[in-house]
């Protein structure tokens, strides 16, 4: 993950949420938190209003005008980071609302209630759901607005049905023995021995010839690259250099019969 | 044994992004297409994605996967492609024959031009326990949940914070299993920050710095000791299954067995055959696209399906030099801007190695 | 894992997918015992949502093995499905009364 950091498109400070602050007390404006330069538009494409632009660089990151955007949700929705959301202080005082996409099977229904989260997955509490806008179908995206304590207004990133443990288990020593394990699953071939003979070969094709590493059924396809990097390891060379297995057809598992009689 | 042969003008492996973009450029400029997928379902990797694309809006973005694939497969079909579904090709042959299993039986097909665009394979991570039951790749995983509607477990530890691993947890949340860590040998997250907030803000704990010491259980994972690296300190996850999200590499059997060159490229996931700027491997009539040439995006993956179909058909002697040379421009530019940022550079430095290597 | 808690299992609902691969109802046979399995979706997933995670015994150490890829390629779920041997269950699909059984230790 690299942020790019040094520049903000929002306004002073760099941070959307609180850039958003003044024009959320005269209703609903985006705030789009999306701050590393990714290969990535779908926002800009939503904003009918232009307020919206990533522009003809596809990974410059999105800069953002509020004075244009009238909070209709569109970018929320369609946002595939899911980093896009709107923010109301027009409800009264002391109150905030926040509206983020939610893609989870549970059941949010307005009037009820729902864990706000913040940016952790800490619940900073519960919440009133006042909207729940379905957008698109049955397999759309839901927007959920949940209205909060100002103090949380910031804070809030998105919301749960019920909350699931977050509690790491203790920490313990960590045993030291080393268990052998297979590195062929096919052919049963321990790590132990791959390590024992690598020494001895300068060539992938040959450690498989004779270790039989990679010669089951599934004809090396996941031991491959594990074998590779052993390889490699032991003669201090670079992976490409130890090359790759002669492939043979089929390149399938074939039933029996259909190959001239021959099972791969 | 003597095969059926069956003679076609164009024929694509890989019924993927890459391949769809590739019959769609070649089926426009007059070819005969025919596209071969071991798969039921036509749309590669984007049957199993239910997250909306990130990517460029001309390329579907915003739309969940599955519904871009089937956006490509009413354009293929309305445009003539024959799209041959559960065909699997066996092997590719120096003469250029492709071997096929279709429904009925193994026959050959041989096509003046061959596109690969048979995508990834994912990478494996080997510790004692992996081999036990419920230890799988975030793609089986994946296949689980979102085709058939089954969890791979009720808590799951995802290896890898690549941009798989955190979208393939984001979907395993979804379906209503716990992701109860996410773990890299990495001090830092792989993906891209939206991907890491969106399943952070679920409460999903992330283990950098840490590996798996192992996997326990009798007839399955029931527990993984984890440790962070250099520290000798552990825990026990109770975790009845592990996703491995490692990383994949270009599934380039089919071209290594055609006799393409091979090159190696880390930064582009392995092995994968030696092609131009052009998406020409250096053998004729034989084409490469999509993440087999390179393991990068579906934006990508459309744009080198496309050029690699505009390149067959200007060999075919469908399509004039320069008109062929405009419409590469075209997917030239596209390809640039996607390759830009942080995250392409790698990817676009080791792709202009490789055109001039 | 605790006694009685079971591992896997169907999911209930979800909010962005309508429907998936399998169809009506049956029944098929694990080693003899009756699951419930749904109709066109493969038997690797059927066991999956009953609960069952091993799909074969390796040869030589007789440790289990479960479903690794689930696309055909890693042959890890290799069943005997209705008398075939090494069929591999991730791609054959569930028919009403299917028999399949798991590769004991002596393969
Ligand atoms: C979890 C996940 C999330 C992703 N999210 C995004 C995203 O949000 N945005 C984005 O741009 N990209 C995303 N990607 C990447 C994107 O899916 C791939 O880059 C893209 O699908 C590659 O397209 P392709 O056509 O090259 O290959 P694929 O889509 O992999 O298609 C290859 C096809 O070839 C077939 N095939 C292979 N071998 C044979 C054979 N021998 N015979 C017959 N058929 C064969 C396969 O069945 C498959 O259908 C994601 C990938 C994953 C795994
Ligand atoms: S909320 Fe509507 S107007 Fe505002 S930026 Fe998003 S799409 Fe544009
Ligand atoms: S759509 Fe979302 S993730 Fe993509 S650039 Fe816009 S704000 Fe960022
Ligand atoms: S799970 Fe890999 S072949 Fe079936």
């Amino acid at each position: 993950m690299r942020v790019n950091e040094c520049e903000s498109m929002q306004g002073a400070g760099g941070d959307p949420w609180s850039s958003a602050w003044e024009r959320a007390a005269r209703g609903p404006v985006a705030v789009v938190d999306c701050r590393e330069e990714i290969p990535c538009n779908p926002c800009e494409e939503a904003c009918a209003r232009g307020a919206i632009k990533v522009g003809e660089d596809i990974c410059a990151s999105p800069r953002f005008d509020p004075g244009l955007c009238d909070g209709c949700g569109r970018c929320v929705t369609l946002c595939p980071g899911m980093a896009v959301f709107l923010l109301d202080r027009s409800h009264g005082k002391g109150v905030a609302r926040v509206t983020v996409p939610y893609e989870m099977g549970g059941e949010l229904l307005e009037g009820g209630e729902a864990w706000a989260m913040d940016e952790d997955g800490n619940a900073l509490g519960t919440a009133e759901i006042v909207k729940v806008k379905r957008t698109g179908g049955r397999t759309g995206t839901l927007l959920v607005t949940v209205e909060v304590p100002e103090g949380w207004a910031l804070k809030v990133r998105g919301v749960r049905d019920r909350l699931i443990s977050l509690e790491a288990p203790e920490e313990t020593d960590a045993e030291q023995r080393e268990r052998d394990y297979h590195l062929c699953r096919c052919e049963e071939i321990n790590v132990s021995d791959v390590r024992g003979q690598a020494g001895w070969f300068n060539s992938l094709r040959a450690l498989r010839r004779y270790s039989r590493a990679g010669l089951g059924y599934c004809q090396g396809r996941f031991c491959q690259d594990l074998l590779r990097r052993e390889l490699a390891q032991t003669l201090h060379a670079g992976e490409g250099e130890v090359g790759a297995f002669k492939v043979r057809p089929p390149v399938r598992p074939v039933k029996l019969g259909r190959l001239g009689g021959e099972d791969a | 044994m003597s095969l059926a042969v069956e003679e076609r003008e164009m024929a694509v492996v890989g019924s993927g992004p890459a391949g769809m973009c590739a019959a769609l450029a070649a089926v426009r400029a007059g070819a005969d297409v025919v596209v071969l997928d071991e798969n039921e379902r036509a749309g590669g990797q984007l049957t199993k994605q239910i997250h909306r694309f990130f990517g460029s809006r001309r390329h579907g973005a915003g739309k969940r996967g599955f519904e871009i694939a089937a956006e490509l497969e009413r354009e293929c079909r309305g445009e003539g492609v024959e799209l041959r579904l559960s065909s699997t090709v066996l092997g590719f042959f120096p003469g250029g024959e492709l071997m096929v299993e279709g429904e009925d039986g193994v026959y050959v097909l041989r096509a003046r031009a061959v596109v690969m665009a048979t995508g990834a394979s994912e990478k494996s991570l080997a510790f004692p326990g992996w081999t036990l039951p419920g230890v799988m790749g975030a793609g089986a995983a994946q296949t689980l949940v979102n085709l058939h509607g089954v969890l791979p477990g009720r808590r799951v530890l995802m290896v890898g914070t690549g941009n798989v691993g955190l979208i393939v947890s984001y979907q395993l949340l979804q379906a209503g299993a716990e992701v109860v860590g996410i773990l890299d040998i990495s001090d830092r997250v792989g993906g891209y920050e939206v991907h890491y907030r969106r399943v952070r803000r679920e409460g999903v704990p992330f283990y950098l710095r840490h590996r798996v010491v192992e996997a326990r259980g009798e007839e399955g994972v029931e527990e993984v000791l984890v440790e962070e690296v250099g520290r000798g300190r552990g825990r026990v996850l109770r975790a009845d299954a592990i996703c491995l999200a490692v990383g994949l590499s270009p599934l380039a059997e089919l071209a290594a067995m055609r006799g393409c060159r091979m090159v190696y490229s880390r930064e582009l996931g392995g092995f994968l055959p030696w092609h131009d700027g052009e998406m020409r491997t250096d053998r004729p009539g034989t084409y490469v696209a999509g993440d087999a040439a390179g393991v990068e995006e579906a934006s990508v993956a459309m744009e080198e399906g496309r050029m690699a179909g505009i390149s067959a058909v200007e060999d075919l002697g469908r399509m004039r030099g320069e008109e062929a040379e405009r419409a590469r421009s075209e997917v030239r530019r596209f390809l640039l801007e996607l390759r830009g940022g942080p995250y392409g550079e790698g990817k676009l430095r080791a792709k202009e190695c490789l055109y001039c290597a | 894992m605790a006694e009685g808690e079971r591992v896997s299992g169907r999911v209930e609902r979800h909010a962005v997918i309508e429907s998936f691969s399998g169809g009506r109802e049956v029944v098929i046979f694990v080693d003899g015992a009756p699951i419930a399995a749904r109709e066109g979706e493969p038997v690797a997933a059927a066991l999956y949502g009953a609960g069952i995670r091993v799909t074969r015994h390796a040869s030589k150490s007789g440790e289990p093995r479960g479903p690794f890829c689930m696309i055909g390629r890693c042959t890890e779920c290799c069943m005997t499905v209705d008398g075939a041997r090494n069929v591999r269950a991730c791609r054959a699909l569930v028919k009403e009364g299917m028999r399949v059984e798991t590769p004991g230790r002596e393969g």
